[in-house]
């Protein structure tokens, strides 16, 4: 294999909360990324999935240095990012970049359509002429599908779709080797979606680009990822290559959760075998002793109350963190 | 013939905003027959809520709806709330894409189930809080009697689309109109609420109107589908049908840009040009034709009306006539 872009080494990410209980304040440390590790090539595409509350976010937020990490190490090329002074890490920072879920929200709605592109170019080729920015802000606005012309358009007057392209836009202008991608079709309507989908498809494959791509839509984590990551509260359970993934999934959360995705075709739905999982995700405050998911687990036995299952590889390139990875299936 | 359980006829929804009258629906007919499931699937601004919303009586102040909406033989468009109310709740009743929202915080789920009881069927307050227990236990909350005294905050959002769907079936409606029940919920959760609806249907035989913009949350439990664009009913059919051979173009374009888990396919989705015109701004003939890779002359000066075009399908499309 050739030497990864990047390798997320055992990361931890908490959040102190304040709990009321009693006269004195206390602290509650939640683990909102608990010790996840995973490496990402050059030009791969790795999706990140889970439910809400599972840290996705947190996680992707965290390797870009937007949330602090509290424990572990973000190799960014053999150097770890957690470690770097502001200044230092700011001369990285071109080289990722992320798109939101909410596309008007992360725009500024005082700013004009080609500002919000150009911002990154200013900010970090300051030396380029106005007509040679102006040019590239136009190439980058055709290249996700906007009309140039709309340049002077504040975010408003915009559609979602198109206010996604724009935050893309921003994101490639300064042609970053990784695009971090949080949800980025989870706003949109279906023929939006797919809109986007494909975009972000074909850029990727242009441009060699590496890509996280968070989600919690299934079908469009299969369509576009090369390697799949499953997170359960904050916990990686599963990681292997897309294809292997979907087809032989060795963790019973994966398992449920592939099941739970409506199929939209009779002729399949109806015909599907359900794994409908009992209850609802524990709180992350008080997240159960030893595997997370052993409280909603059909395969749940007591060695799962005792100790956490360590991420193991069952293949060459799939990992499962499970007692029972071997019976189950 | 007998009449529909619900027989919507010519159905128009207009919202007065200050840039002129926003038509939300337009021109909407369709039949539901008693126990039978009608999924509705649109994208946003659709109309699809906006319809079922009129039928319910629950537009917004500057709403306004005409035409015709016939439940049970009794026309519903044009009462008083009085006389709503004496239906609704009780052989008609909703739930809502976001529980929280329509659950009263301030009142604990006991006390707003048993009012339910009490004001609709007149039962007395211990027998409406038996009833209630009874109900929230069916619909699968854990330890629902310790439960059935909390106020929602302290309910999951699955528990409370649970308390929501209890609540609307305690005076044994004939017909639940459920709008996106499942689409603020994770997606295992929204797997045991789809079994729920799928196992509530069977027992009360109550007829369900399943409004999303999911079609996969249609494919399990639909018999019939109705596809809205831009205000209007363009395509209805028996669900197997529909899914298999879309007659209309955006329901063909719409089942291509949605990405299927069982298809592992790499190449690009068949993505819908554009957007969803603006309902101040609708194109004089078909409100697809700009979108539409079949669009002819006559889309563009001739609006198709909804008719048959096989048994038990309609669709408006000027195709299925050329």
């Amino acid at each position: 294999m050739t030497a990864s872009l990047l390798s997320v080494d055992k990361l931890d990410v908490r959040f102190a909360l304040r709990a009321r209980r009693g006269l004195l304040p206390t602290w509650i440390d939640l683990r909102a990324v608990d010790s996840v590790s995973f490496t990402l090539g050059a030009g791969e595409t790795l999706g990140i999935v889970g439910e809400s509350g599972c840290g996705k976010s947190t996680l992707a937020r965290a390797i870009l240095r937007l949330v602090p990490a509290a424990g572990g190490r973000v190799l960014w090329l053999g150097e770890d990012l957690t470690k770097l002074d502001d200044d230092a890490f700011r001369r990285q920072r071109r080289e990722f970049q992320i798109v939101f879920q909410d596309p008007l929200a992360a725009l500024d709605p005082r700013m004009t359509a080609g500002a919000i592109i150009a911002e990154p170019l200013r900010t970090f080729h300051p030396e380029l002429s106005r007509a040679a920015t102006e040019a590239k802000v136009a190439a980058t606005m055709r290249d996700v599908g906007l009309a140039p012309e709309h340049i002077n358009r504040y975010p408003h007057e915009f559609s979602g779709g198109q206010c996604q392209r724009i935050g893309i836009a921003r994101a490639i202008v300064l042609e970053p080797k990784l695009l971090v991608c949080d949800e980025p079709v989870s706003a949109l309507d279906v023929s939006i979606q797919a809109q986007i989908i494909n975009l972000l498809k074909r850029l990727q494959r242009d441009r060699g680009m590496a890509m996280i791509f968070i989600s919690h839509n299934l079908a469009v984590v299969q369509h576009l990822c090369h390697r799949v990551l499953v997170l359960y509260l904050g916990k990686a359970v599963e990681l292997a290559p897309t294809e292997r993934l979907f087809a032989r999934p060795l963790h019973p959360y994966t398992q449920a959760l592939i099941a739970a995705v409506p199929v939209p075709d009779p002729a399949v739905e109806r015909h599907r075998t359900k794994v409908v999982l009992r209850g609802d995700l524990p709180s992350p405050l008080a997240p159960p002793s030893g595997c997370p998911f052993r409280t909603r687990c059909p395969e749940a036995d007591a060695v799962c109350a005792q100790s956490m299952p360590a991420l193991l590889p069952a293949a060459s390139d799939h990992t499962v963190a499970c007692h029972h990875a071997g019976r189950v299936r | 013939m007998t009449e529909p359980l619900l027989a919507i006829q010519g159905l128009d929804v207009r919202f007065a905003t200050p840039d002129g009258e926003v038509p939300a629906v337009r021109d909407v007919g369709l039949a539901i027959e008693p126990g039978e499931c009608v999924g509705i699937v649109g994208e946003s601004g659709s109309g699809k809520t906006q319809a079922f919303l009129a039928v319910m009586g629950l537009l917004a102040a500057n709403g306004r709806a005409s035409g015709s909406v016939r439940f049970e033989g009794e026309e519903l468009l044009g009462r008083d709330r009085a006389s709503l109310d004496r239906i609704r709740g009780r052989r008609l009743a909703m739930v809502f894409q976001d529980p929280m929202t329509s659950l009263n915080p301030y009142l604990t789920v006991s006390r707003q189930m048993t009012e339910v009881l009490m004001v609709h069927q007149g039962l007395d307050e211990p027998a409406a809080r038996a009833e209630s227990l009874r109900l929230l236990d069916r619909v699968g909350i854990p330890d629902a009697a310790q439960r059935f005294d909390h106020y929602p905050h302290a309910y999951s959002g699955g528990m409370r689309q649970r308390a929501m769907l209890a609540m609307a079936l305690l005076c044994r409606p004939a017909l639940l109109i459920a709008d996106e029940p499942t689409t603020a919920l994770d997606v295992t959760v929204q797997a045991q609420i789809l079994a729920l609806l799928a196992e509530l249907r069977r027992e009360t035989n109550a007829a369900i109107v399943l409004i999303t913009h999911d079609l996969g949350v249609i494919a399990g439990l639909a018999d019939r589908v109705g596809v809205m664009y831009a205000g209007a009913l363009v395509e209805v059919g028996p669900a197997a049908a529909v899914f298999a051979s879309p007659r209309h173009p955006y329901t063909r374009a719409l089942l291509g840009s949605t990405v299927r888990l069982d298809r592992a396919g790499t190449g690009d989705l068949v993505a819908i040009d554009g957007q969803p015109p603006n309902p101040l701004r609708l194109p004089p003939g078909c409100a697809f034709s700009d979108r539409c890779p079949q669009t002819f002359a006559r889309c563009l000066g001739e609006r198709p009306p909804l008719r048959d075009v096989a048994p038990a399908r309609a669709a408006a499309c000027h195709l299925d006539t050329a």
